[in-house]
């Protein structure tokens, strides 16, 4: 195993054989301890201290069932903390397969000119090599224009990191984007601006063709298989996870309905938890869309090699030609209902154009809510919606205003109503109308983030019961082991979706821990899940907190806790001393 | 007694119980009940089972979720927004931790020993799906009369799935006979479109559907004989790439395809999976039927080992030497009736027996078969 | 001895004025089995296709006797 760092300084780079103490790291446990380690807290987000790891899951690049997710870390330019975002893609497979457990990109360059860096498998030195170069002519352009010649230079079987023009105006809002399996340039590690601490380093694309390298060492294959076999067992028969299931059959914005009803949907910049256009835009809506232009049911498909549940759709035009994929709950929400928007065409194209900048489309979606707020358009103007993600793709002085984000935006125009938590603009769930979310949005060391609290492991469930989960404490007590299971899987490399069937199907549970000790030659326990997760967080609560963002940034916005909020009329009451417990009871 | 109106919405497949056809995953109705009705009422007034629905919510509180559905007596009052969802949704304990709920489900979530934190519930779901409502109670009376079957045998049909292969002469039949008695689940593979020449036989399809896509117009055709059934499509050829995926998910298959190629998959996929095959195929004023199943007895290859070869004189296609009407409809119900009986374990299956029918002399000729030792199939299977 | 003989389907096209399902009356000598019979009725070895005596399927080397029901039968593929 290899740390390869790439330093942008020289346009060098060096393997390193990486220290002990990080042996059992991957994926989020390996960005956010280097980070820690080697990332000064105070340092500015753009500038030279600052370096951006990405690192692929302890059985990424394996036989796992839906495992192929890349954390990348840096210190957010956005929130100003630690931030690990992660992202489905052939890309992360196969830098584990060059046996490579981080990849830190350091230093920034004397001059503006961007480069490339191509990596391959050097046989005959048993190690991976890398080459750079020129990548001027790629910059400025939108992505699916440079995704095609990209796959054209350097041929089959590469997988691409980039950034869009978004990243290259700095703005807080740009992702690192990553191919999907039709080359398109749609997979993000969207939030947090890492796109930018990318584009700052002048590195433009990470190219990488594992052709040759041995892949993933196992330190107990039979291990290994059994657990792979039982997590493969869960998802195919969980009503969720299976194929043709909920998630294959509507997306994940099978949820905008459900939220919708609950009242928890935010529309038009969180003033309302219901949205009277969510039944056209939902995944259903999606489903039967697209089954009316290609008069055919489609069922969705994986962002990555080796995904079993696959829930990502395709959006086509009336003539059955491809739209924008993939119209995810977040950004159909973001676009759609935060900006009072009820037109899966128009959602789409914005969609779309996000990926052409390489901008967050939660970000975006929320910075538009804020700037309609301001007055700059009314909510529902879909075509003003869309020039305006022009601008900010082009660097206009509004364009550029909108691209700092949702708190930015609030600043310019005046707004007091503004979604972000820690400078990280709100996703689809209303913290009034979803309390247990809120207290995540709140303490995630991230931000507003609502894949912090993702899954739970069932041994803390049965903790749980003695504590009423509908209580606030049991509510934060929940929120807590949420974050730190969260973590853990982050780390594993497996998409966070695996969450439902290993929650609810014990064998599934076992399975992916077995997977892990087979990898790792571990005797890990559910006990160790919860311990290895609950120690990433410390880390990066640690960061946070030397970068100056502590416990009094552990808040929701103001206005969500005097304003009511229809249809239930409720304001966000959690006090802020059961916030505090989430971390200060860890 | 006065009336009060509800403002009554349904996701999913469940927009099929608004009557009439809706578009785009939803339908949005008003419903006019006696005042004081409660939330079993709506259910029956839209002839919905209590099992079909999923997470639903009374004006933005949660009220049931699979397999907790604490609100079957709720009264419910004038401008009450009721949401049902389908089975296919979901709403994750991490998003929904701290929503509004009603007191009936707040107290049902303090009861469970989880608090509903869980999704498995999904195997509790099963249970309440078979039963069945008022609706039903009368639709399959005549039924229900019948001692070999009652209430119990019912309950199976409905919670029974059965794929029918190919949406022509005797998948028209076999799949509206099925669909009347009841099966809850019923997948229709077919690739084509209804055309003219296919209507003296192909029952299920209209005039006004020619042109339509074979799998929606007999699904339309089942929604409007039977609600309560559940109706899957594929548009598609049952191909040896996607039969394990479409098959997987049922418990029956029957054959309603217009080739061999076709039916010597169906056997292998039957073979492997342990599944009983209810075969039918018909040639001009002929037909065969019978079941292979081969855990129990021989199999389609047992019978015929090999495929026919190009030259073999063998039809195809119906079109090329004619069909008359009646005959599929013949063949199609006696498969029905196979399903049914499979489905409730009644009476005497037609496996290991074939029936020749000939309609011109109208005469039934049986053959009994026995197992072939040699049948790779079977071998392949075990 | 004598035997009746039922064919089906696309098998009738070897007898001349056959029509499925429909007796036919015919004699075979003593000892014949269900192969001599398809060879007396043009049936070719190789066609695909199931014989029975009496309601029973039968391999070819089956042994006929007198007053045998026998028939054959091919796979069809209409639907
Ligand atoms: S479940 Fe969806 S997001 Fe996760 S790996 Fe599969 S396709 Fe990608
Ligand atoms: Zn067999």
């Amino acid at each position: 195993m290899w740390i390869l760092r790439i330093n942008m300084t020289d346009a060098t780079y060096r393997l390193e054989e990486p220290s002990p103490a990080y042996k059992n790291l991957a994926g989020r446990a390996m960005t956010s301890t280097l980070v820690s380690d080697e990332v000064p807290p105070l340092c500015h987000p753009l500038g030279p201290h600052n370096k951006l790891v990405f690192s692929a899951g302890i059985v990424t690049g394996t036989a796992a069932p839906t495992s192929s997710r890349i954390s990348v870390g840096a210190k957010s330019p956005l929130t100003g903390g630690i931030k690990e975002s992660n992202a489905g893609s052939s890309w992360g497979p196969a830098l584990a397969r060059m046996r490579i457990k981080a990849l830190v990109v350091e230093g920034l360059p004397k001059d503006k000119k961007m480069l490339g860096a191509f990596l391959t498998w050097d046989a005959a030195q048993d190690k991976p090599t890398l080459e750079f170069f020129d990548a001027s002519d790629y910059a400025g352009r939108d992505l699916y224009a440079i995704y095609p010649e990209v796959y054209e230079k350097f041929g089959k079987g590469i997988s691409v990191a980039s950034f869009g023009m978004a990243a290259e105006y700095g703005y807080g809002n740009a992702g690192v984007v990553f191919n999907d399996m039709n080359k398109r340039p749609s997979r993000y590690s969207g939030r947090g601006g890492l796109g930018s601490v990318m584009a700052s380093k002048g590195l433009k694309f990470i190219v990488l063709n594992p052709g040759g390298a041995p892949g993933v060492s196992m330190a107990d294959k039979a291990l290994f298989d059994e657990g792979r076999k039982k997590l493969l067992e869960a998802l195919q028969t969980h009503d969720i996870t299976k194929p043709k299931g909920a998630l294959n059959s509507f997306g994940t914005a099978v949820l905008i309905n459900i939220l919708n009803e609950a009242g928890g949907l935010p529309t038009r910049n969180f003033s309302s938890g219901r949205f009277e256009g969510a039944a056209s835009i939902a995944g259903e809506a999606i489903f039967e869309g697209v089954k009316e232009r290609l008069g055919k049911e489609v069922y969705n498909h994986g962002c990555s090699p080796g995904c079993t549940i696959q829930c990502s759709n395709t959006w086509y035009k009336p003539d059955g030609t491809e739209h924008a994929s993939c119209l995810e709950y977040e950004s159909v929400w973001a676009m759609g209902a935060n900006c009072g928007i009820d037109n899966l065409d128009k959602i789409a194209t914005m969609v779309h154009l996000c990926n052409s900048y390489g901008l967050d489309t939660i970000e975006t979606g929320a910075t538009i809510g804020v700037a309609m707020e301001g007055g700059l358009l009314p909510f529902g103007d879909s075509g003003g919606a869309i020039d305006l993600i022009h601008e900010i793709g082009r660097g206009s002085s509004i364009g550029r205003t909108l691209g700092g984000g949702t708190e930015f935006a609030g600043k310019a125009y005046g707004v007091v109503r503004v979604p972000a938590v820690k400078g990280q603009g709100m996703p689809a769930y209303e913290p009034r109308a979803v309390k247990g979310m809120g207290i995540t949005y709140a303490t995630s060391t991230m931000g507003a983030d609502h894949t912090s609290g993702y899954t739970i492991a069932p041994e803390i469930l049965g903790v749980m019961g003695k504590q009423d989960p509908l209580s606030p404490e049991g509510k934060a007590a929940l929120s807590r082991a949420f974050q730190a299971t969260t973590a853990f899987i982050d780390s594993t490399g497996h998409c966070l979706f695996i969450a439902f069937a290993i929650l609810d199907i014990a064998s599934g549970y076992q399975g992916l821990i077995d997977e892990c000790n087979g990898i790792l030659g571990t005797k890990w326990t559910a006990d160790d899940v919860y311990a290895y997760g609950a120690e990433i967080m410390k880390k990066e609560r640690a960061f946070n907190e030397a970068a100056g963002i502590g416990k009094a940034a552990d808040r929701l916005p103001e206005f969500m806790k005097t304003e009511p909020l229809p249809p239930h009329n409720q304001v966000f009451d959690i006090s802020d001393s059961d916030l505090d417990s989430v971390h200060g009871e860890m | 007694m006065n009336d009060m109106e509800l403002d009554v919405w349904l996701y999913g497949d469940l927009a099929r119980f608004a009557g009439g056809t809706s578009g785009g995953g939803y339908a949005n109705l008003t419903v006019t009940l006696p005042a004081g009705s409660t939330l079993e009422g709506l259910l029956d007034s839209l002839g919905m089972a209590t099992g079909e629905r999923g997470f639903t919510f009374i004006n933005g509180n949660l009220s049931a979720m699979p397999g907790i559905q604490a609100d079957l007596d709720r009264e419910l009052k004038h401008k009450d927004r009721v949401a049902f969802f389908h089975l296919k949704s979901m709403w994750p304990a991490q998003y929904r931790q701290g929503a509004s709920l009603t007191e009936e489900i707040d107290e049902a979530l303090h009861k469970d020993p989880e608090q509903g934190l869980r999704h498995s519930w999904t195997a509790k779901s099963h249970v309440n799906r078979e039963q069945i409502s008022r609706d039903e109670q009368l639709r399959y009376r005549r039924t229900l009369m019948l001692p070999e079957i009652g209430e119990s045998g019912q309950e199976a049909l409905k919670a029974a799935s059965v794929l029918i292969i190919g949406a022509g002469g005797l998948g028209s039949v076999s799949s509206l006979y099925l669909a009347a008695a009841g099966v809850g689940r019923i997948g229709i593979v077919d690739p084509d479109s209804v055309e003219l020449s296919n209507l003296q036989r192909q029952i299920a399809h209209s005039t006004e559907a020619i042109g339509t896509l074979k799998v929606h117009s007999a699904r339309e055709r089942i929604a409007g004989l039977n609600p309560h059934v559940l109706v899957d499509t594929f548009n598609m050829s049952f191909n040896p790439d996607n039969s394990y995926d479409i098959s997987s998910d049922y418990d029956i298959l029957a054959d309603g395809t217009d080739n061999l190629k076709t039916r010597y998959l169906i056997n292998d996929i039957c073979v492997r999976a342990g599944k009983p095959y209810v075969y039918g195929a018909v040639y001009r004023f002929e037909g065969q039927v019978g079941v292979f199943d081969a855990l129990k007895g021989p199999c389609y290859r047992c019978l015929f080992p090999k495929p026919p070869q190009e030259d073999d004189h063998i039809s195809d296609m119906a079109e090329e030497e004619g069909m008359f009407s009646v005959v599929p409809g013949i063949i199609g119900t006696i498969q029905a009736s196979e399903v049914i009986k499979l489905i409730l374990g009644i009476g005497n299956s037609l496996s290991g027996r074939m029936l020749l029918c000939d309609v011109l002399g109208m005469t039934f000729q049986e053959v009994l078969l026995s197992k072939n030792p040699d049948c790779l199939s079977c071998k392949a299977g075990q | 001895m004598r035997i009746t003989l039922r064919v089906y389907a696309t098998l009738c096209r070897y007898i001349p004025g056959a029509s499925a399902g429909i007796p036919l009356s015919l004699e075979l000598p003593y000892g014949a089995t269900l192969a001599d019979l398809m060879k007396k009725m043009g049936i070719p070895g190789e066609e695909v296709k199931v014989a029975f005596v009496n309601g029973r399927a039968r391999d070819l080397n089956h042994v006929l006797e007198d007053g045998d029901e026998a028939g054959v039968f091919p796979p069809v593929g209409g639907g």
